[in-house]
């Protein structure tokens, strides 16, 4: 008996051991400590361009002047759209400068937020939901077939630099799965979207990406044709007669 | 935490106390038939001489700032304030020329401030009382955190 | 939170599961506790029992009653306490004599309530409370010994052990360790976690803070005492979840004077002594109970030594003085006392080299010197650490510094408390922080951390702000109680006198010194300066030595050698260590008996009687003096007339103010480290 515990024991803990690589997901960009690379480094100068300052005092003027640090997300958000889409060091001193904290304050935000990326991405960024509907549904599978097709990792750039894959968890089109979202920084903050495409297949998602790199615009939404947005395949199967009065009261009399 | 160790604790001191109690009362100064007088008990101990007039200092050891359990507060202690210590060019040992170099802080302990003053009295040592520090608890909030700044100033 | 749900769903969930068929698949499921949701066995254990023995708040704490009228009754264990409106369970736990676990709750910073530690049962809540956070109710009956509240903080410790290496034997917290001490109080012998720990990066905090960050278990203590009580914002939390972790980001050091008291504050090993490190265990210390002398503010500290050596230096509770922190320079500046040190009396030979002599040869040749010399050409000089009584009795001035923490309106004259004295510092930032209270400073530009207004640098302000003219009058006239602090600097100064009495000028016209409120304060740079000042010291220019025939310095260091001449007899008497050296006041009693004119005394206590007739104050260690002195009696008239020059810093490097901080490594390190700008 004890002996039959103590083997089961060893194969779990083998089991751990085994799980390593997979188990070392991250779903931030980057690590949370900032090490200089060529493209961020803590002075390189960096500022929001004429047209951003303008947006930048109106989310200001949301706030009380004493209560600025509340802009810091939208501020970020602004900052990340204008550097295509990834947020360098300098550009975090920015924000801080702006809403008058402590820098730190501003890395805790950023580093918080997976959607906040602190190391560089494509000018698609292309984010696969990988919440349990959507993994069901084969996200792992969707996956692949990008990474596959970029030839890339998870969160590496392709050298062209037009793409990158990372992962998102639930974005609420749980109906629709499996779902990818496209960020799309090719045309700064001005022409920034952020695209759901759902009902894909490993299949579709390969010609979603032909598509982007011939500078298309791929229709936003679900890929199902067979589908209206969320409704089901083929049409309604439910509430397909007229609804009932109330029974209640006479709706014609008023 | 320590607290409930402590309590646990005294409640075996308490225990002991009551058991060897009956043996002790002899000795006690209430019962005693011949009272000692301040400074006797160090004379027939036999402490030698030089020792019989000590400078003592009684203080109640500080919390040690990294850590919270209150376990060893409040205990009063007997500081010898023996300075004579060398390192022992032989070994490397500390040595000192103090016999009550370590018997304050290692081995007398007391609950109260009187009793360590009564200790120090009997043996005829000369005391220096430090106050004992003690915290002082002020009304805190959680919602302090996210309390409202104001109004913004104008400028 | 997270932690807390955690928890209380792993406790539901086992209580389900004692009440299901037990295979062998639960073996190890930590404690089967069917009689946990049983209310009426909770219920009989908390009857009050008819005679409560009396319980006394832990560590002897007081309690502050802002307003008597608003207290409120809670029952901890069935123990009525009263306690003010508007305190924590935690807070009433502590006054009923229940010491709650905690690891983030710290009673000097903010509440952050992220450890769960501190759960707690409450009658008619159906969770664990957590009680840190949790305002206590009238009539809120806590139980902190039930069956579920034990649960709970055993699963909680379950969950905090999850990530932390057991690396105890290696760790230079171990011993003296919050998680180490909890974890056999209140955790499990085993846990259920079986996958990998996480690792950390380890940070570089600078020259004095060492750390490994995998063991944190991310209390957050270190970050709000830097935002809140250091005042500089370096630290944070960086990411979420299990990628959490404390750090700055970009990598920097600590840039703070207090930077050493997060290794007091960190519950773990996370956070350790740099210098300290690897040197002794806690257990092998000897803790001696002292006063910081290093500048003049006096903090408690707790000197730890091993057999002759001293291994680290620990601030302790003093809630007028320096509350539970201290600075750098006094944690740090003890290797100083080892190194470069005059062990042996030595003479200077014909030669000009020093050779070591006997005592009684060294002050038979002093004796012979001084009779030679003419009295008026005998000067002594008494240094920054020859204290009025070998170190013992040492004078806190802020002693005198009453209620900062009452104070509305500062007004610092030609000081930096943040360099000068930096507890100081921390009280009036404590205080400009919780209660908006203003700053006004004179003085040449320097580096603060709250709000001020600089005013001026030199004594033009002063005129102006004596003659009501300035724009921060106004501030300082209305204040309710309004502290003025004067520097050290100024007493260097030739026009000290002016300045004085312009000061005094303000001050009364600002009201600032009333029976009932001492707001007059000057802040000296060592503690030996503020005793020389009580004993009637006064400190004299460098004139007087340009014409000295005999020198007599007292571990004075700071001395213009340039200027003393060159048939002078200089004699240099240092501050009194181990080996063949002799207590300061020892060998100017021998001296004094060699040259045939003896002082009265033969031991240290015939020397305290003498000083208790000088200066009673001194003999007063460690407790907080009211003020001593009134304005009128300090100095009635004015010499000279007032020099406009501006003030100048009186300290150029925090971290070496005196001998025994500049022989110490650890301070060149952090000067060199700290204060290039």
């Amino acid at each position: 008996m004890l002996g039959h515990l103590a083997a089961q024991r060893l194969r779990e803990i083998r089991q751990a051991f085994r799980q390593i690589p997979q188990a070392s997901r991250s779903f931030s960009t980057a690590l949370n400590y900032h090490l200089d690379s060529p493209d961020n480094i803590v002075d390189l100068p960096w500022e929001f361009t004429d047209a951003n300052k303008e947006k930048v005092k109106e989310i200001i003027s949301h706030y009380p002047s004493n209560y600025k640090q509340s802009a810091v997300i939208p501020l970020l958000d602004l900052a990340q759209q204008q550097h295509g889409g990834w947020l360098p060091v300098s550009a975090m001193n920015a924000v801080a400068k702006i809403i008058e904290v402590a820098p730190i304050r501003v890395y805790e935000v950023a580093t918080f937020y997976s959607m906040f990326n602190r190391t560089k991405v494509g000018q698609y960024h292309l984010l696969v939901c990988g919440t349990t509907p959507c993994m069901i549904r084969g996200s792992r599978e969707i996956e692949d077939a990008l990474l596959g097709h970029l030839g890339v990792k998870r969160n590496e750039v392709t050298k062209d630099g037009l793409f990158s894959v990372g992962e998102m968890e639930c974005m609420g089109s749980c109906v629709n799965a499996p779902m990818i979202t496209v960020a799309d920084y090719s045309n700064g903050s001005e022409g920034y979207t952020y695209n759901y495409y759902e009902d894909v297949t490993p299949k579709r998602v390969v010609e979603i990406v032909e598509a982007l790199r011939r500078g298309e615009k791929p229709l936003r939404g679900t890929q199902n044709p067979k589908r209206i947005n969320s409704g089901p395949e083929g049409g309604n199967t439910t509430l397909l007669s007229e609804p009932k009065a109330p029974p209640c009261r006479d709706l014609d009399a008023c | 935490m320590a607290s409930s160790l402590q309590r646990l604790a005294s409640h075996y001191r308490k225990a002991y106390r009551s058991a060897i109690t009956p043996f002790s009362r002899a000795f006690s100064t209430e019962d005693a038939l011949v009272e000692a007088k301040p400074g006797e008990v160090g004379l027939v101990s036999g402490i030698p001489e030089e020792h019989l007039r000590r400078k003592v200092l009684i203080y109640s050891p500080a919390r040690t700032a990294s850590q919270q359990g209150s376990g060893k507060v409040g205990k009063w202690k007997i500081n010898f304030m023996s300075t004579q210590k060398w390192e022992n060019p032989l070994m490397g040992w500390t040595s000192t020329g103090d016999p009550y170099a370590h018997v304050g802080d290692s081995a007398i302990c007391f609950d109260s401030e009187e009793a360590a003053i009564a200790f120090a009295e009997r043996h005829g040592w000369e005391y220096t009382v430090k106050k004992r520090q003690t915290p002082l608890l002020k009304v805190k909030s959680y919602a302090d955190n996210f309390k409202w700044k104001g109004p913004p100033k104008e400028n | 939170m997270g932690l807390g749900q955690l928890a209380s769903r792993a406790l539901l969930r086992s209580s389900r599961l004692t009440t299901a068929t037990r295979t062998s698949h639960f073996l190890r499921t930590i404690v089967s506790t069917p009689e946990l949701h049983n209310s009426e066995a909770a219920a009989a254990q908390s009857q009050p029992e008819p005679d409560l023995p009396k319980r006394n708040p832990v560590g002897g704490a007081r309690i502050h009653f802002p307003n008597p009228d608003d207290a409120i009754e809670v029952f901890v264990d069935g123990y009525p306490v009263k306690i003010p409106k508007g305190m924590t369970v935690l807070q009433a736990c502590e006054i009923a004599g229940v010491d709650i676990p905690r690891f983030c709750y710290h009673s000097r910073l903010s509440i952050a309530g992220n450890c769960r530690m501190c759960l707690v049962e409450v009658e008619k809540s159906p969770k664990p409370v957590a009680s840190c956070a949790m305002p206590a109710l009238p009539g809120m009956k806590i139980k902190t010994d039930t069956p579920i509240a034990k649960k709970a903080r055993e699963g909680v410790m379950e969950f905090l052990l999850m990530n932390h290496p057991l690396d105890c034997p290696i760790c230079d917290q171990g011993g003296e360790c919050d998680l180490q001490d909890q974890s056999m109080a209140f955790g499990s012998d085993r846990g259920r976690f079986t996958e990998m720990k996480r690792s950390v990066v380890d940070k570089n905090l600078g020259p004095l803070v060492k750390t490994v960050m995998t063991r944190c278990i991310q209390c957050t203590r270190c970050v709000r005492f830097a935002t809140e009580v250091a005042g500089v914002q370096d630290l944070g939390m960086l990411g979420r979840g299990s990628g959490e972790e404390i750090g700055t980001y970009v990598e920097r050091v600590m840039e703070s004077e207090l930077s050493g008291n997060v290794i007091d504050i960190c519950p773990v090993g996370a956070l350790t002594s740099k210098p300290f490190a690897f040197k002794a265990r806690n257990w092998e210390l000897k803790g001696t109970e002292s006063i910081d002398v290093t500048d003049a503010v006096g903090s408690n500290i707790r000197i730890d030594s091993r057999g002759p050596e001293v291994m680290r230096v620990l601030p302790r509770l003093n809630e007028d003085i320096n509350e539970e922190w201290i600075s750098d320079k006094t944690r740090f500046f003890y290797d100083g006392l080892k190194r470069q040190r005059l062990n042996d009396p030595m003479i200077r030979g014909a030669d000009g080299r020093f050779k070591t002599v006997s005592w009684r040869d060294a002050l038979a040749v002093v004796a012979e010197v001084m009779h030679q010399a003419k009295p008026e050409e005998i000067v002594g000089v008494a240094g920054k650490l020859s204290d009025a009584e070998s170190m013992m009795a040492l004078k806190d001035f802020l002693n005198k510094m009453g209620g900062l923490e009452n104070a509305d309106v500062f007004l610092l004259v030609g000081t930096q408390p943040r360099v000068e004295a930096a507890m100081v510092n921390a009280r009036i930032r404590k205080t400009v922080r919780a209660t908006k209270a203003t700053v006004g400073y004179i003085g040449p530009a320097a580096d603060f951390n709250y709000d001020h207004q600089h005013l001026g640098t030199g004594p033009q302000t002063l005129i102006e702000l004596a003659e009501g003219r300035h724009p921060f009058w106004s501030a300082l006239s209305n204040a309710k109680n309004p502290v003025i602090i004067v520097g050290a600097g100024i007493f260097e100064r030739k026009d000290k006198d002016a300045i004085f009495s312009t000061v005094e000028a303000i001050a009364k016209n600002a009201n600032a010194v009333r029976p009932d409120w001492n707001g007059l304060n000057v802040l000296l740079l060592n503690a030996a300066q503020t005793a020389a000042l009580d004993l009637g010291l006064v400190p004299e220019s460098d004139g007087s030595i340009e014409s000295a025939k005999f020198l007599y310095l007292m571990g004075a260091d700071d001395v213009n050698v340039e200027k003393v001449p060159d048939d002078a007899f200089v004699v240099y008497q240092a501050v009194p260590t181990v080996g063949d050296a002799r207590d300061d006041w020892k060998i100017i009693r021998a001296l004094s008996e060699v040259a045939g004119a003896q002082l009265p005394y033969d031991t240290l206590s015939a020397i305290r009687s003498r000083i208790r007739t000088v200066a009673p104050n001194l003999l007063h260690t460690d407790e907080r003096e009211p003020a001593a002195f009134s304005t009128s009696s300090l100095r009635p008239e004015i010499k000279e007339k007032m020099d406009m020059a501006p003030f100048e810093t009186a300290v150029k490097n925090f971290y070496m103010t005196d001998s025994v901080t500049r022989a110490s490594k650890i301070m060149a390190q952090c000067s060199a480290l700290l204060l290039k700008k």
